[in-house]
């Protein structure tokens, strides 16, 4: 049995859903990855966002065996029962006393312009983190997990137009955010 | 495609037109080249390049080899045989099983009861013959039965 990259999404889970060991191997390395920086990318917590594609996986392990292929994309799936469980967390957070709240990173200019490369991808996450959710996730979805326009806004439930508007003012506020990077960032 | 349409898209979905709306692309890809100069379109994209590397900066890590492994051993077990298969090797498991019980009462009644098998051929209306015919009764098997069945 061929666990190769020509294996489709849909391949993988109906063999993982059966408990083929080397299906379940093939589809963790292709798709944990891309669950974890999501979940990084949407709480900036990294036990947080491990928790979250675990709770994802154990989703995926439920559901396999019932996997009807052609009625959804995988990949699809699996964003929408992650970004539910970033939400949850999100608003459990808001929920949480303030001083139980993480540690927030300074959003602001560095005084020190000539910064590391890890300062600045620092700073990058902390202005990503500043974000209103929405505009958050429509850039997390189009630029970092570079799903097409169709597919993210369908994901996020909106229009398209809806969807550009999002990456549009969430673009803008990142521009302002990180101007004093942007000539020698 | 106007330069105006131009932007809002650059603005949107950042300086890779490739991962434009598919069907803009190609007239999008037109415009820019279109420009003589340096013109609205190549500054748009140029602006929205710097926002597109300054965010590549933010790296996410990768799955550690123990979040790996926990998922991995959440997964389904696997299914030793199919259908068919599991039923044929039940089959076979209550037929080695039966087989095996029987050999297993035959040779107790031989060790522990031996005159279960003399009782085989004892008339029916013998009398009782002391322990032995009291130890067949502890194994539930008297004489009349067993002349029964034989």
């Amino acid at each position: 049995m061929s666990t190769g990259a020509a294996d489709s999404d849909d391949d993988l889970v109906l063999r993982a859903g059966r408990g083929d060991p080397a299906a379940i191997r093939a589809l963790v390395a292709r798709k944990l990855p891309r669950i974890l920086a999501l979940a990084q990318r949407m709480l900036f917590d990294a036990a947080e966002a491990e928790d979250v594609a675990q709770e994802t996986f154990i989703r995926v392990w439920k559901n396999a065996v019932n996997w009807r292929p052609g009625e959804a994309k995988f990949d699809t799936w699996l964003h929408r029962v992650a970004l539910n469980l970033c939400y949850d967390r999100l608003r459990r957070r808001r929920e949480r006393p303030t001083a139980d709240m993480p540690e927030q990173v300074d959003t602001g200019p560095a005084p020190d312009r000539n910064l590391h490369a890890l300062d600045v991808g620092k700073r990058v996450e902390a202005s990503l983190a500043a974000l209103p959710p929405r505009q958050r996730e429509a850039i997390v979805l189009c630029h970092y997990q570079e799903l097409g326009n169709i597919e993210a806004a369908a994901l996020m439930a909106v229009s398209v137009e809806a969807l550009e508007s999002l990456l549009s003012r969430g673009r803008r506020a990142l521009r302002a955010s990180l101007a004093d990077l942007a000539d020698g960032g | 495609m106007t330069q105006e349409r131009f932007a809002e898209l650059a603005m949107a979905y950042g300086a890779d037109i490739g991962r434009w709306p598919e069907g803009e692309r190609e007239a999008a890809r037109r415009l820019a080249g279109a420009e003589a100069a340096p013109g609205t379109a190549s500054v748009a994209l140029e602006a929205e390049s710097v926002l597109d590397h300054l965010l590549w900066r933010a790296t996410a890590a990768s799955p550690s080899l123990a979040l790996s492994d926990r998922v991995i051993a959440l997964a389904p077990p696997a299914r030793a045989a199919p259908g068919w298969l599991a039923r044929w090797l039940t089959g076979v498991g209550v037929a080695t099983g039966l087989a095996g019980a029987c050999a297993a009462g035959v040779a107790m009644g031989v060790v522990f009861a031996p005159h279960a098998l003399i009782n085989v051929v004892t008339p029916i209306h013998a009398p009782p013959q002391g322990e032995e015919a009291a130890a067949g009764d502890a194994f539930g098997v008297d004489g009349a039965g067993v002349g029964d069945v034989g």
